[in-house]
């Protein structure tokens, strides 16, 4: 197996050794080993060592396109995991001004509502008050696109404002309203695990942003429990707070 | 305003603009701000209308993509031509010898008929302005090199291949190449060869069909209007936006029934209409209206997986050895009050298929275009997961010749530094790869 197939067989540390194994041997893209490894760095946990490939394959994207993302988000959650939270917080608002100005023109699906939630939740978490009007107005502002917000993560954002329930997002992910159905449908199902994850956090953010930290850490295990989703960096977080 | 002039055949190169200069028009033909020149003649009544499209400037000879259309010609199945659809043809007698004849069609579809000159044992044509020029063969590379009299440029045309346009040289060497795939045009390129023996070379992007928007056939559905008259929107234009600039409509019977431009309708003398209701009417009726690729579309949806009716996606990465590209690799849902050709439906498409492919590389990582239409490729895919979807940057667009325009005029300027895959929709919801069968 290359270490493409070891990523996606979630056999993260022998992918780590895989990608370095095919960047010294100069096998495939270059890039793509690069952006490989900070990817598969960090699903195997190991964040420090992720960022500098983290930072590479952003400034390479970068530079490649003008309004390309780069790989801020998973940048921001690499700070925070580490403890560096006003970096981290830094990274994500930073982000979030660059998609709402347009600077940055390129996002996920629903127009950016990743970055929108990471900035709620950190906001919320480190209780800077500026912060979660910013986030909210941003994610307010993406519900308004009635197109986009259909879209993944775009119904995460819906819960998190209140437009819509807890049962009707967890059926919208998975096609079941019962969590543990959904569970169990997204642990066979990388693209409803996604968007699982998507609501579990979203759903986590709202009762912090209630002050309802109970309910709040429900959530945030119930997210951290699901098996890695590869893409939604939001589990690093909810695994992150869990395991305090 | 619109010019008139006279003379004989198809084109201005034979007509009284091109041999007396301003002393040969009367009035302008310069129309609206699209930059057409529309002019008619008065002996034949050939209404001309000329567009440069786009243009790639290099040392020497600059590479200018025009369009024009003689009501009156015959070259193409709708009378458009477009400037490298220039050739030499038509020859009589045998070859190099007196009495033989050869016809080299210009890029504004006039024709000039070549007499073979033993004195100067080329084929000269004497019809147009400046000194003659003349046409020779060489049968050892089986090609025309056409001469032009007044600058002594060449180009050279390939006999077995129809007489298509090869090159295009100026007398400091400086060349403009062209090349075909498929017996369509895929590329022109400008080179410098200058003393120091370096190359400058840089590509127009262009797609094999690029050749097919500019030579569309009749409409299948009969007469009516067809989609060919996206060809003559402005770059960028948004069909059936009020910001429409430029539109033409082609008949069933081929002919070009109207122009219009804004708001307001420029009528060739024919036909003219000021409503609105008429331009965002036909617009959206025009931009993908029964195309030739959608009305033979087969449902491929089996033969690569997806369940009967539903919304799926194949992805270049995923395709099944052999798959015929020119079917359709997906289809998306279209709502009953969808309106195909309107900005709205165009931005529906852009989400439907963004969410196809996320759905068929859920281990991929994509991003969206904020501003699809605004600037910029629509989709990128990260370093990591190009293998997993097929391509790095996609661009999607509607399939039609407005489509493939719109596409290879992007995708010129973006720069991007790897390939962008044209990813395509039709009215009916099919998604394709690239612009196959679009005419």
């Amino acid at each position: 197996m290359d270490a493409r197939q070891l990523f996606d067989a979630y056999r993260f540390d022998d992918a780590v050794v895989a990608y370095k194994d095919q960047l010294t041997k100069g096998i495939d893209d270059e890039w793509a080993n690069l952006d490989g490894l900070g990817k598969a760095l960090m699903a195997s946990g190991q964040y420090a060592e992720a960022m500098p490939y983290l930072e590479k394959v952003g400034q390479y994207q970068s530079n490649l396109l003008p309004g390309a993302p780069g790989r801020e988000i998973p940048l921001s959650v690499c700070h925070w995991v580490l403890g560096d939270r006003e970096q981290g917080l830094k990274m994500i608002r930073d982000l979030v001004i660059a998609v709402r100005d347009r600077v940055i023109t390129y996002a996920d699906l629903a127009g950016g509502v990743s970055q929108g939630i990471i900035l709620c939740y950190m906001a919320t978490t480190m209780q800077c008050q500026d912060d979660i009007k910013l986030a909210l107005r941003f994610l307010t502002d993406r519900t308004k696109n009635k197109l986009k917000i259909k879209s993944w993560p775009g119904p995460a954002a819906l819960l998190l404002l209140g437009n819509t329930t807890f049962e009707e997002s967890v059926q919208n992910a998975t096609g079941a309203p019962e969590l543990s159905r959904a569970k169990a449908i997204a642990n066979a199902d990388l693209l409803k695990r996604r968007q699982l994850t998507n609501v579990l956090f979203a759903a986590a953010v709202e009762r912090r942003l209630a002050e309802d930290e109970t309910e709040c850490s429900v959530y945030m295990v119930e997210c951290a429990n699901l098996t890695n989703p590869l893409l939604e960096y939001e589990w690093h977080l909810a695994k992150k707070e869990a395991s305090q | 305003m619109v010019a008139v002039v006279t003379g004989v055949g198809l084109g201005l190169e034979r007509s009284s603009a091109s041999l007396l200069g301003p002393n040969g028009v009367l009035g302008t033909p310069a129309q609206g701000q699209g930059g057409d020149d529309v002019s008619v003649n008065a002996a034949t009544g050939n209404l001309i209308d000329q567009r440069v499209d786009e243009i790639l400037t290099g040392t020497g000879l600059d590479d200018v993509i025009s369009d024009t259309y003689n009501s009156l010609g015959t070259f193409t199945a709708n009378d458009w031509q477009a400037d490298y659809q220039r050739a030499v043809t038509g020859l009589t007698g045998t070859v190099n010898t007196v009495g033989s004849t050869v016809t080299h069609v210009a890029a504004d579809g006039s024709k000039v008929v070549y007499s073979w000159s033993a004195a100067q044992s080329a084929y000269v044509g004497n019809e147009d302005a400046g000194a003659y020029d003349t046409i020779t063969f060489n049968s050892g590379t089986n090609q025309w090199t056409w001469t032009d009299g007044e600058t002594q440029l060449t180009e050279v045309y390939d006999a077995a291949n129809g007489g298509r346009i090869v090159s295009s040289t100026d007398t400091n060497g400086n060349a403009l190449t062209y090349s075909y795939t498929s017996g369509l045009l895929t590329s022109i390129t400008t080179t410098d060869t200058g003393g120091q023996g370096t190359e400058l070379t840089d590509a127009w992007n262009l797609t094999q069909n690029f050749l097919n928007s500019v030579n569309p056939d009749s409409p299948p559905g009969g007469p009516g209007l067809t989609d060919f008259a996206i060809h003559q929107f402005a770059v960028g234009a948004n069909i059936g936006d009020a910001g429409v600039n430029a539109w033409a409509f082609i008949d069933g019977a081929g002919e070009l029934a109207e122009l219009g431009r804004g708001m307001g309708l420029l009528s060739d003398g024919l036909r003219a209409s000021s409503s609105l209701d008429v331009l965002t009417g036909r617009a959206a009726g025009i931009d993908l209206s029964a195309t030739a690729a959608e009305a033979a579309a087969p449902d491929y949806a089996s033969s690569v997986g997806a369940a009967e009716g539903a919304p799926y996606i194949k992805l270049p990465s995923q395709l099944p050895a052999g798959f015929d590209t020119s079917a359709p690799i997906g289809r998306f849902a279209v709502p009953a009050d969808a309106v195909p050709g309107t900005t709205t439906f165009g931005d529906y498409a852009h989400q439907q298929i963004g969410d196809l492919i996320q759905g068929a590389a859920p281990n991929a990582d994509l991003t969206l275009n904020t501003a699809p239409g605004m600037k910029g490729v629509d989709l990128i895919v990260g370093p990591g997961d190009v293998s997993r979807i097929g391509f790095q940057f996609g661009e999607i667009k509607p399939l039609s010749p407005y489509g493939i325009r719109s596409y290879n005029s992007q995708v010129l300027k973006w720069n991007l530094p790897g390939p962008v895959q044209a990813i395509t929709y039709d009215s009916s919801g099919n998604i394709y790869l690239g612009f196959p069968k679009v005419k």
